[in-house]
């Protein structure tokens, strides 16, 4: 090697090194630690998993899962009416069975929560020196707080009530108003019409009158000479008739053409005023309407703080009575003896219940399996038998996964890695190591035992 | 190379310039990442609390129910149990949405204080990693509010993708159809073909059934996984980030690159 090449060497031995003042890694500068020093690993679990010796177990607990789940929703075929019938009736009291141990274990649940609840309750107000009738010390400070929330707001609806009230009141009062002002408005402007029209029909009387008055004076006189004949007193007399009758024609209908005019008239204002008064109730309901928003809001933003410092308050409270329940070793275990006592005497009875109803189902299906000769069989205990393989496969999966993760974390130790992830999505720059864990697995099964599963349903 | 040969000197160089100005993203610090056990955190008094509560509360309802649904048509107890459905999802957001929140806030309190990019869930880290489970539980245990960090998480290495978007791609949302109607159609051909045999027949049955449904599995399924899993590793690459994990294993921070790979699988 030349001196170029030497010198070139050292360079690119410094550029490494000066590479890691972007990335803290843990091997040092000149790369002495192990070579995945301080970077981010990731493991794929189920791939790990699906070449563990035990793969294969879990593979055929799954089947029969399967298998069980499928079989636990069967139901027989081919029968008479008379099995069908009796299948039914199983069915029934199957499910009645089945409510009645429900109830029965929800009862018995409330009655330990309950009886917890007031031993809790009792235990905290001894503990924290409160008198232990009083319903607990944290349900006591809740109920404080509550009632004086609640006192808070009903004030402030009571104060918005009144307001609206008052605000209602004032906008049918001016409505009222509105209304006799444009009623009154309209009986004038008809008064002022039907007094134009009256003094028009006046003038057109005297006009037509006058126009017939000298033919109708000729004809007055000529009926006073005495010497006119009857026919020629009937025929002026007639015509004097004719006339008068005219006249009246002409006036009648202009007094009908008059009355019309008015009534229209009398529409049109109505009209007017209707569209006036909606308009001014519209706006008046809109500030009304703008008014109470302004007024809910202000007394939101002036509840708001009080409310805030209400809870902070009580939640001061609450933490400070935590606080000492929680610093107190001496109640921390007679609270967690009453949890204890509490919880087995549940599963105890919840045990025996179990047991009887089991047996209540068994003895069912023998019953009308006897009846209808044909051999039943109890879906639900299938589907609980599923459940217990389940659980059973869980537990293995669980001590696989542990024991995977436990060679994860030796590969990690020994290759220096920072942090190693599972369920990744998708991989940049990270290492994939789980080859390494996989054979790190195979190696590890031919000198130690595999897990087992316990068989004991897990949980 | 031939270049990089005749002039290692100045390759050096320049490889430790580049080395030297790669964007802080690559650089990331690995003590970055936390996690919290979100199990742990359910455990605590009002969690506790509020999980009887929301059980007593189903309890309750699943009464009324049974009662609300005695003599009515399918329709209308369909109908039923929707507004029971719903009166119970909101029973539920009342009752544990202030309490996520107040969690929430003091994982990111934690996670700014501890300098932390991003924060997991307990269940995705084998090794490593900064466990903030037991300062939360502290937190969240202090009288009075707890309030979140002023500001946002620094940018993080970790990305994060949300499955849920990614399922309502056209593509992933049709081969997922697919495969349930078949599974739906295999499921009731099981049903029928298990009456009246034995039980070494239906075991064999199940299995041959069991087999369709995983080669059903690789021919529908398996190209959209790989197509999606494709995306996700090419925009992760691009993105120079570490690895990328699921939107619901993720508890604060890391860097969001959902519409990166829905822009990438179309």
């Amino acid at each position: 090697m030349g001196t170029a090449s030497r010198v070139g060497a050292l360079l690119v031995a410094v550029a490494f090194g000066l590479s890691s003042c972007g990335h803290r890694a843990g091997g040092g500068l000149l790369g002495l630690g192990s070579p995945q020093a301080g970077s981010v690993g990731y493991v794929d679990i189920d791939a790990v998993v699906a070449v563990h010796p035990l793969h294969a177990q879990l593979q055929a607990m799954q089947d029969q899962i399967t298998l069980l789940q499928q079989e636990s929703s069967l139901q027989p075929t081919d029968m008479t009416a008379q099995q069908t019938a009796t299948y039914n009736q199983m069915q029934n009291e199957l499910s009645a069975a089945a409510t009645t141990f429900q109830a029965d274990l929800s009862a018995r649940r409330t009655y330990y929560e309950q009886k917890e609840a007031q031993a809790i309750s009792q235990l905290q107000a001894t503990t924290l020196g409160a008198n232990p009738d009083t319903g607990g010390v944290l349900g006591g400070l809740q109920q404080q707080f509550g009632s004086q929330a609640k006192a808070m707001q009903q004030e402030a609806f009571s104060t918005l009530n009144n307001y609206r009230n008052a605000l209602f009141k004032q906008d049918a009062d001016h409505l009222r108003n509105v209304q006799q002002l444009l009623a009154a408005d309209v009986r004038g402007k008809l008064a002022l019409r039907a007094s134009q029209l009256s003094t028009q029909e006046t003038q057109y009387q005297v006009g037509v009158v006058k126009a017939d008055q000298e033919q109708k004076l000729n004809l007055q006189a000529k009926l006073q000479d005495l010497a006119l004949s009857d026919k020629e007193r009937a025929q002026d007399n007639a015509q004097l008739q004719t006339i008068e009758q005219n006249e009246q024609a002409k006036i009648d209908a202009m007094k009908s053409r008059d009355n019309a005019q008015l009534a229209q008239y009398t529409k049109q204002l109505q009209a007017q005023a209707s569209t006036r008064y909606e308009a001014e109730r519209k706006a008046t309901q809109d500030a009304t309407q703008a008014k109470l928003v302004a007024r809910q809001k202000d007394v939101q933003t002036q509840m708001q703080p009080q409310l805030v410092a209400l809870n902070g308050k009580f939640q001061q409270q609450l933490n400070v009575v935590n606080q000492k329940l929680a610093n107190n070793p001496k109640y921390q275990a007679q609270a967690q003896s009453v949890h204890d006592q509490m919880q087995s005497g549940y599963v105890a009875e919840a045990s025996r219940a179990t047991t009887a109803y089991e047996a209540t189902r068994a003895a069912l299906v023998a019953k009308y399996s006897s009846i209808a000769h044909v051999q039943f069989q109890d879906n639900e205990a299938i589907s609980a038998q599923a459940d217990k393989v389940a659980a059973e496969r869980r537990d293995l999966y669980q001590k696989i996964v542990d024991q995977i993760a436990a060679q994860v974390q030796d590969v990690a130790r020994k290759d220096g890695f920072a942090v190693v992830l599972t369920s990744v999505r998708g991989a940049g720059s990270a290492i994939n190591v789980t080859d390494q864990v996989s054979k790190a697995l195979s190696a590890l099964q031919t000198t130690t035992a595999t897990p087992q599963a316990s068989g004991s349903g897990g949980s | 190379m031939v270049w990089f040969h005749r002039t290692p000197g100045v390759a050096a160089i320049v490889l430790a310039l580049f080395l030297c100005f790669t964007p802080q993203v690559l650089a990331t610090d690995i003590s970055d990442i936390g996690f919290v056990d979100q199990s742990a955190l359910g455990q605590l008094g009002p969690f506790v609390a509020a999980q009887q509560e929301f059980a007593q509360y189903q309890r309750s309802l699943a009464q009324q129910f049974q009662a609300a649904i005695k003599g009515k048509t399918p329709a209308q107890q369909q109908q039923i149990y929707q507004t029971f459905n719903g009166q119970a999802a909101q029973r539920q957001r009342d009752l544990f949405g202030p309490l996520l929140g107040r969690a929430q806030a003091a994982i990111a309190s934690v996670a700014a204080n501890r300098g932390l990019s991003v924060v997991v869930d307990k269940t995705i880290v084998i090794y490593g990693g900064l466990d903030i489970t037991q300062d939360v539980i502290s937190m969240l245990n202090q009288p009075g509010p707890v309030l979140p960090p002023v500001n946002s998480p620094p940018p993080s290495a970790v990305g994060y993708v949300d499955q849920t978007q990614l399922d309502q791609q056209p593509k992933v949302k049709k081969a997922n159809d697919d495969f349930l109607a078949f599974r739906q159609t295999l499921a009731a051909q099981l049903e029928a073909q298990l009456r009246g045999k034995s039980a070494d027949q239906r075991a064999q049955i199940t299995t041959s059934f069991n087999s369709q449904l995983d080669a059903e599995q690789k021919k529908v399924l398996q190209p959209v996984i790989d197509s999606t899993n494709a995306a996700i590793a090419s925009v992760a690459k691009d993105k120079h980030l570490l690895l990328v994990i699921d939107a619901s294993n993720r508890v604060y921070g890391g860097t969001d690159v959902t519409a990166d790979v829905v822009k990438a699988l179309q």
